[in-house]
């Protein structure tokens, strides 16, 4: 092969060559294949359905099982929302943003109330989902015995037999030893009373969002070969004890920038003496307070 | 006053721009041809193309020269083409035994029918800084061989073969009996077939591999390795074309293979005979085939009846959950990205349970006083 | 040497249809009971529905067995399912992930338990019914009043449903496939371009 061959034949460079490239990235016989596991995912709600991942053009780790759950998702009129942390210009958002718009040319927002598909990594959006949306999960760890049972022969043999004791003892261990159950972030709920699932890294104060949300929630984990669910108006409890109720937690007082009360925070130190506010993690929501607030005055 | 900060987008191109500049290095030193990377530095190429699951040498070359030499980056680059690409189809399993060897060794036997072919290798060079080298212009005096001879050369284990001294090559276990799973088509399923294993070494990473087989050796299910044969050289790739009813040949690809003899003093339902461990991967990648040869041979415990000693080597779900160098480093590098959410989260627990071991440890010492 | 050959352009239009399709047959699992559409990209022949072509084109290929019953078992659906999933339907319906066909033509299927159900560790190895039914309707239209919850539904979803054979058994068949969650099949309806699913997780009642 002569070097002129190679430049025809190589993989496109990042330019406008992407039209080589089949609509939202991948090929269709791999888009049918993570379609049947969506829906056998969505039938069995918090069941961790294997599906063949691909290699992505990003790492494994950076969100590729939510871009190959978005890209066998995402038609021609969707309008696309990508966050991670809670916010639309970190730099992952922006490259897995950028990837779409240059793959799928679909149109793209940073509002929630306009996006119809939204990928997140770690938040759900403060601003109420509607039926219209459905929110992807990027997932790095899909089970949650997995820092209980390393193996997932075992793993799965507990959920076929919903023998989720090992989980509670684990619970109740924490309780007894801090007086709390120490898991402030990807912390279990069980779907639909059966399965316990990993909600992905958002903080234990996104957990009540999870259930019964009017949208459609997908997870996808790259690495791991899983997909799962939570339908809407799906219940997803998360797992505590009768003299220990679950508590979402999270800073009580306003955001710095907006003053909105009841939202996730952010802690930004301000200076070297350890002087710190407290502000919006999800962005979109802090612009809209404070645009709101604007209009009023 | 706070202002959140902006520009992920600027900050990102800005970092593709050095990242280009700094690829290219000094630009009064000339550029690196693609061409020279393949001739030049093909044990590289060899290994990026195994390790990427996909044969091209010269898009091998190119991942090198633009992952500025990281080879797993290469790798990298190299698999995420590959799964683009569309599947025609299976080919036939290459035969290795009509290879055209051009390097062919064994350590069981002095001598065998075929001969031993030491062929390029750095074996027996003495590891001395050639500063010959350092000097551009040189060129290699052209080697003395001998003819090549076209008669293939048999696989050496086939002589133990003869005197059932060792198991059959192939042996499969009746669960291996079925097509082939392609791993890269359906999602790892453990317990996993002889064949599945083989899939997911031959494109795992040479490093963890070459720790694995080490730890054999050192004790940690000891098998007993002798390199049986080690053969590098040009094998045939022939497609079944079923609408036209023919079988043509679509190319050669460089391999190379490694059996292992492996002692084996008997199980309950076998008697005492040697055993074989088996690894293959493009290109020259002898190191690679070695290890996965001992790694393999590791793996079957089970199904030859043997202990399962707890070693690493042994246990099948961890060799194929960690092996993959692509999820390995994808996963150990995302946690560069931002993780504040989650760690403020931690940080808000972390405070509220010191504050009440605090609490705590007041309330005890008024009480005491 | 092999050439590595550059990535091919699919016709955007096929994958673009095969993305609202998909989107339809997702929505409608996620929502049981909700009506929703679907064509296929290529006209289906009589009498394979619209929206049972579309969910075959958007599902199956080669990875994925399906089986045609035998009355849209005709020569030229068979070249159709063919040359849009690159496969032949499966001559054993105990082996297919997808079956296609009227309820009557099915039900001695699930009644000899012949249909893939899953197993306690992988409930997802199991069946989807892509059934032809007379008609469906989101709002009265004749037919029966099916009333639908669980998961995907807030309160309950209604749609009109048009059997007319074996009704009795379907429902039966439903309650009974309900029971055995997780393992189970998923069942979506069929009727010209509209279907609406009924993923294992759904409570269906008919009402009177």
């Amino acid at each position: 092969m002569s070097a002129q061959d190679l430049s025809s034949a190589a993989a496109p460079a990042p330019a406008e060559e992407e039209a080589d490239y089949n609509f939202a990235y991948l090929d269709e016989n791999t888009k049918r294949m993570i379609r049947r596991a969506l829906l056998k995912a969505v039938a069995i709600p918090g069941y961790q359905t294997p599906f063949a991942s691909r290699e992505m053009p990003m790492p494994y780790g950076w969100g590729t099982g939510g871009v190959q759950v978005t890209s066998a998702c995402l038609t021609e009129s969707d309008s696309l929302k990508v966050i991670d942390q809670g916010a639309d210009d970190t730099t992952n958002a922006v490259s897995i943003r950028k990837f779409f718009e240059r793959t799928a040319r679909v149109a793209t927002t940073t509002r929630t109330e306009e996006a119809t598909i939204i990928q997140t990594r770690h938040r759900i959006p403060e601003t109420p989902l509607t039926e219209n949306q459905i929110l992807v999960y990027q997932v790095p760890i899909p089970e949650p015995l997995r820092f209980l049972e390393p193996r997932e022969t075992e793993t799965r043999k507990m959920h076929a037999l919903e023998e989720y004791g090992l989980m509670h003892v684990k619970l109740y261990e924490d309780i007894a030893r801090h007086g709390h159950i120490a898991t402030a972030y990807a912390y279990p709920v069980q779907v639909g009373r059966r399965y316990v699932m990993d909600p992905s890294p958002i903080p234990k104060f996104d957990n009540p969002k999870l259930s019964n949300c009017p949208a459609l929630q997908l997870f996808g984990a790259g690495r791991e070969q899983r997909i799962y669910a939570v339908p809407p108006y799906t219940e997803a409890i998360s797992l505590d004890f009768e003299d220990h109720p679950f508590d979402p937690g999270g800073v009580d007082q306003p955001c710095a920038l907006c003053g909105a009360t009841g939202v996730y925070l952010d802690e930004v130190i301000t200076d070297d003496q350890g002087t710190r506010m407290y502000v919006c993690s999800d962005t979109d929501h802090c612009e809209k307070t404070r645009a709101d607030a604007e209009a009023a005055q | 006053m706070y202002v959140a900060s902006k520009g992920g987008e600027n900050a990102i191109n800005a970092a593709h721009k050095l990242m280009a500049e700094a690829r290219r290095g000094d630009p009064s030193v000339a550029e690196l041809s693609v061409a020279q990377i393949r001739e030049q530095l093909r044990l590289a190429v060899a290994r990026v193309c195994a390790e990427g699951s996909l044969y091209d040498f010269d898009l091998g070359a190119l991942a090198i020269k633009q992952s500025r030499g990281d080879m797993i980056e290469a790798i990298f680059l190299m698999r995420a083409y590959r799964a683009t690409l569309p599947r025609f189809g299976y080919t036939q399993p290459i035969d290795t035994a009509r290879m055209m060897v051009a390097r062919r060794i064994s350590a069981t036997f002095k001598d065998l029918p075929g001969g031993q072919i030491l062929g390029p290798t750095f074996d027996y060079t003495h590891r001395l800084l050639d500063f010959k080298l350092a000097a551009e212009g040189g060129e290699a005096a052209p080697a003395q061989t001998a003819p090549a001879d076209p008669t293939p050369p048999p696989h050496v284990l086939s002589l133990l073969n003869r005197e059932q001294l060792i198991e059959p090559a192939g042996v499969a276990a009746p669960e291996d009996q079925a097509a082939p799973p392609d791993l890269t088509r359906s999602p790892l399923e453990l317990p996993a077939c002889r064949a599945l294993r083989m899939q997911a070494l031959a494109r795992g990473d040479e490093g963890f591999l070459l720790g694995l087989a080490y730890s054999t050796q050192r004790g940690y299910a000891r098998n007993h390795a002798f390199v049986g044969e080690l053969r590098i050289g040009m094998v045939e790739v022939e497609f079944d074309i079923p609408e036209i009813g023919l079988t043509v040949s679509i190319g050669e690809i460089e391999v190379t293979e490694c059996e292992t003899v492996n002692q084996f003093t008997g199980s309950k339902t076998e008697p005492p005979q040697f055993t074989r461990g088996y690894g293959l991967a493009f290109g020259q990648s002898e190191r690679k085939t070695l290890a996965m040869a001992l790694v393999d041979r590791a793996l079957r415990w089970r199904e030859l009846g043997e202990d399962d000693l707890g070693a690493p080597a042994q246990d099948e779900e961890f060799v194929l959950s960690h092996v993959d160098n692509i999820q390995a480093s994808g996963f150990l590098e995302h946690i560069k990205l931002p993780h504040y959410v989650d760690f403020q989260a931690e940080l808000e627990l972390i405070r509220t349970l010191r504050r009440e071991a605090f609490e705590r440890r007041t309330q005890n010492q008024e009480a005491a006083e | 040497m092999v050439s590595s050959p550059a990535p091919t352009a699919h016709s955007p239009n096929r994958s673009h249809i095969a993305a609202a399709n998909f989107r339809a047959i997702l929505n409608a699992l996620a929502r049981p009971g909700r009506v929703e559409t679907a064509i296929p990209f290529r006209a289906a022949p009589e009498p394979l529905f619209p929206a049972a072509a579309a969910i075959l084109t958007t599902l199956v290929d080669t990875d994925a067995p399906y089986w045609l019953s035998p009355r849209l078992r005709t020569p030229e659906i068979d070249a159709y399912a063919r040359f849009e999933t690159s496969a032949a339907a499966a001559q054993d319906p105990g082996q297919a992930d997808f079956l296609l066909g009227d309820w009557s033509e099915i039900a001695p299927i699930a009644t000899a338990g012949r249909l893939r159900i899953g197993t306690a560790e992988y409930p997802d190895r199991s069946a989807t019914l892509i059934l032809t039914v007379e008609a469906l309707a989101q709002t009265a239209d004749g037919g029966c009043t099916v009333c639908v919850d669980g998961p995907g539904v807030e309160t309950q979803h209604r749609f009109q449903l048009a059997l007319s054979e074996q009704a009795d058994a379907f429902f039966a068949f439903l309650a009974r496939n309900r029971t055995g969650f997780p393992l189970g099949v998923d069942v979506i309806l069929t009727a010209h371009d509209r279907l609406v699913g009924l993923p294992r997780t759904a409570r269906v009642m008919r009402e009177a």
